[in-house]
């Protein structure tokens, strides 16, 4: 498979499964914000500070606020990582690489564009972020769903799981970092449910620990549980697995090791407040650790130099080229 | 479901306009006269009366729908969005008789396979620089001469593989040869979306109509590409080399690519290591065979044509000289539809082959003849003129339609660089049937053919037809409300 290719179906699916889970974090937000007393507000710093999106946030000069975060994350276009423009560059390369997706991905992908984003989008965002949200997270599994039904289950299927469970297990530690960082007056039992439901984990949870919620056990589950595919476990686990089925037989050992290594430190996740590193930290450090082994399979697994034209000048050369379509007929 | 018309009920029809259908100043490619239809179109006439407004609305909506659910779009220029627009369809198809097609295919590959021995002279013996049997002036100075490509040997010496020509008629029906297009003719993607789209929306349409299929042409043009692969043994690695998806053409790249199953690759997944070109894969680089290129010449190789070329790949000329390698189209292909050029391929078929032209030109004047250029600087009022180098209706004059300062303007244009200039008379173009709501309107058509010649030659058949939407224009192009039609070829 083309190098290009591979990347490009590497990120179509990170970008996917970015949109969803911002979608998951706003969503279990605004709803929080709905049940809360008047007067009361939540932090929204935290939500912005575990989206990356603060500094942009910052720059907009908005005031934070439910209204304010919320429409930032998703469709603000100050904002290069709102849910819209995550949207916007899976279909773009999608697009790059139209030819080696199924017609059925593709016009699944196209669909959920065209309705998510430009006009139509906010015609759809006009009755509530909550419906908008759900249509988020409908497109993705729409997408993983016709994925999983039509794409023959090669390296293209592959490199599409790779960047989902690789993006996820970031994600997830988004969430957990969001929830927290959170300093709003926040029940506890309140905290750890929200937390549960941005990942769709409540029922899945619920099932295995009755009981109150506590913090030890939604952590331990959203961290280790080793079926749960939102876990970091699991994202981890299956990374690995395809990541040593797509690398090169001289790279298999190397990129064992290196997830064996990040799994060890998985192992010393701190799930409880006490000595040692806090739970912000740990997951910095994940987050950090997952960049560097993307940043490795980019090299050993996608292919090394990669070098689009610069885009200005890329742009206006392939608009130059002629394609001899025709022109005015001028004859009456 | 066969469908008994009485006789009473032909009279009327849903469709506005149907019944007393006419041809207006021009050839009507349906009417013979008012409410006198073709034979050809009968059987589509047929079932045009029984079109039920609600279905037909329907069947619009989801055309439309499904053209931009499928992303059949072209990139809009000169837009910070990169605004993608689908090119409006007409459902009413333009029906060509067996027969005549029959004439046009082999008119048509007379036409290329005269501009492919004049390519392999051009680059090869240079016979007629010598011979002068036509001004040796015009191909010296054609813009799209690469005098990098002398002496290349092409595999079957073939040197135009994808042709698409533009062929329109005049008053009396006659089809003539407006423009051959030789370089990287585009739209085909749209002859097989279009059918495609059609069948589903209007299935009705073709029942009891030996319509000649074109889903073919995917692998015919694979067949072609295969057929000039320089490898010996094996399989050929083929690809198709795209300028990249801001291009306007994009979608049919990756059309193509999806048709063919061959990799769409753009310059920065290529390298030329030594005399061969190889693509950079997830499991190290795999060499490659052949090259259909969109892009233009200028922009194949940095090393060898525009230096700032961000498209090409560095050392391509050199595997193509080395023979490791094979492009479609070949390099230099763009002095055979030269439009000065134009004007004398009627000689060139004469001269090739030693027969006559079976798809006539349009008259043309050469402004580079002193004798053509006094008559088209006093008769430039009634006439078109061209620049000779330019595609696509690109700085081009109709006299009938210009302000006397616009006129006055091209003058002095043309006596400056009478090389780069030609004139035609205006010709009325046929007319065809069109919808707009309910209502059918004559509207004026053309048609691209496309010729595949690798070792063999393959002709699809019919082609795109486009057609002006706004009434009175003249105008077919996808940025200014041109459209197409399905194209049928009827074995009746």
């Amino acid at each position: 498979m083309l190098s290009r290719v591979a990347d490009g179906l590497f990120w179509i699916s990170r970008y996917i499964e970015r949109a969803e889970n911002l979608a998951r974090i706003a969503d279990v937000y605004l709803l929080d914000d709905l049940d809360r007393a008047h007067g009361r507000e939540a932090d929204w710093s935290a939500i912005l500070q575990a989206s990356g999106a603060q500094d942009d946030f910052a720059r907009s000069g908005l005031t934070p606020s439910a209204h304010a975060v919320t429409d930032f994350l998703t469709y603000d276009e100050k904002n290069p990582n709102s849910i819209t423009a995550c949207l916007d560059r899976a279909r773009e390369n999608a697009r790059m690489i139209r030819d080696q997706l199924t017609t059925e991905m593709w016009e699944e992908l196209n669909r959920a564009w065209l309705k998510l984003c430009g006009s139509s989008g906010k015609l759809l965002r006009r009755n509530g972020l909550t419906g908008y949200f759900r249509e988020v997270r409908r497109a993705s599994h729409l997408f993983r769903g016709t994925t999983a039904s039509t794409l023959s289950r090669g390296d293209a299927a592959d490199f599409l799981e790779l960047g989902m469970y690789l993006e996820r297990a970031d994600a997830t530690s988004r969430i957990l970092e969001a929830q927290s960082l959170r300093k709003d007056q926040i029940g506890e039992e309140e905290r750890w449910a929200a937390l549960l439901r941005s990942c769709s984990a409540r029922e899945t949870y619920r099932t295995n620990h009755q009981g109150p919620l506590e913090v030890g056990g939604v952590l331990a589950f959203l961290i280790h549980d080793p079926s749960f595919p939102r876990s970091l476990h699991y994202g981890l686990v299956q990374t690995g697995k395809i990541a040593t089925r797509l690398a090169q037989p001289h790279d298999q050992v190397e990129v064992e090791a290196l997830v064996l290594a990040i799994r060890a430190r998985l192992t010393r996740a701190p799930l409880n407040e006490g000595a040692g590193p806090t739970l912000a930290q740990f997951l910095d450090s994940w987050q950090k650790e997952l960049q560097s082994l993307a940043d490795w399979m980019r090299e050993r697994i996608i292919g090394g130099k990669l070098d689009l034209p610069e885009r200005s000048a890329w742009r206006s050369q392939q608009e130059q080229q002629q394609q001899n379509f025709g022109g005015p007929l001028p004859w009456i | 479901m066969p469908k008994k018309v009485s006789k009473e009920s032909k009279r009327t029809s849903l469709l506005a306009g149907l019944t007393r259908y006419g041809p207006a100043k021009a050839f009507d490619e349906m009417a013979e006269g008012r409410g006198r239809v073709r034979r050809v179109y009968e059987g589509l006439r047929d079932s045009l009366q029984l079109v039920d407004p609600v279905r037909l609305a329907e069947g619009r909506a989801s055309l439309e729908a499904s053209f931009l659910r499928r992303g059949i779009t072209f990139t809009v220029y000169n837009d910070p969005h990169g605004t993608e627009r689908i090119f409006p369809f007409d459902p009413l198809p333009r029906l060509i008789p067996l027969q005549e097609w029959t004439r046009i295919e082999k008119g048509l590959v007379q036409r290329v396979t005269a501009l492919n021995l004049f390519l392999q002279d051009v680059y090869g013996a240079q016979k007629i620089l010598q011979e002068k049997w036509i001004p040796a002036e015009i191909i010296h100075s054609a813009k799209h001469l690469r005098r990098e490509a002398a002496g290349l040997k092409v595999p079957h010496n073939v040197y135009i593989h994808i042709c698409g020509t533009d062929l329109i008629r005049g008053d009396g029906g006659e089809y003539m040869v407006l423009e051959d297009n030789g370089r990287c003719p585009s739209g085909v993607s749209y002859v097989l979306e279009n059918r495609r789209a059609l069948k589903q929306a209007f299935p009705e349409w073709f029942r009891n109509q030996a319509v000649r299929p074109v889903d073919h042409y995917g692998a015919d043009l694979l067949e072609t590409l295969r057929e000039i692969s320089p490898r010996q043994e094996g399989e050929p690695v083929i690809v198709l080399l795209t300028p990249g998806p801001m291009n306007s053409a994009y979608f049919e790249h990756s059309f193509l690519a999806r048709q063919t199953g061959i990799e769409l690759v753009q310059g920065c997944d290529l390298f030329v290591e030594g005399q061969k070109v190889f693509m950079r894969t997830t499991r190290g680089p795999r060499q490659v065979d052949v090259i259909y290129r969109r892009i233009d010449d200028d922009f194949l190789d940095p090393l060898a044509f525009r230096k700032d070329s961000v498209l090409g790949v560095p050392g391509l000329l050199r595997a193509v000289r080395a023979g490791q390698v094979s492009l479609a189209n070949a390099i230099g292909t763009g002095v055979a539809d030269d439009k000065a050029l134009y004007a004398y391929v009627p000689k060139l078929i004469r001269h090739y082959l030693g027969e006559d032209a079976i798809l006539p030109n349009v008259p043309t004047f050469l402004a580079s003849q002193p004798k053509d250029l006094k008559y088209i600087l006093q008769n430039m009022a009634k006439l078109v003129v061209k620049p000779t180098n330019e595609s696509g209706g690109y700085g081009l004059l109709i006299g009938p339609h210009a302000t006397k300062k616009q006129i006055a303007e091209f003058r002095s244009r043309v006596r400056k660089d009478p090389r780069n200039y030609i004139a035609q008379p205006v010709i009325a173009l046929s007319t065809h049937p069109t919808l707009f709501g309910n209502k059918v309107e004559p509207r004026h058509i053309d048609l691209r053919p496309f010729v595949l010649t690798g070792k063999k030659t393959r002709v699809l058949p019919g082609g795109l037809t486009r057609v002006a939407l706004r009434k009175g224009s003249l105008v077919v192009n996808s940025s200014q409300g041109g459209g197409s039609k399905d194209t049928w070829v009827l074995d009746s």
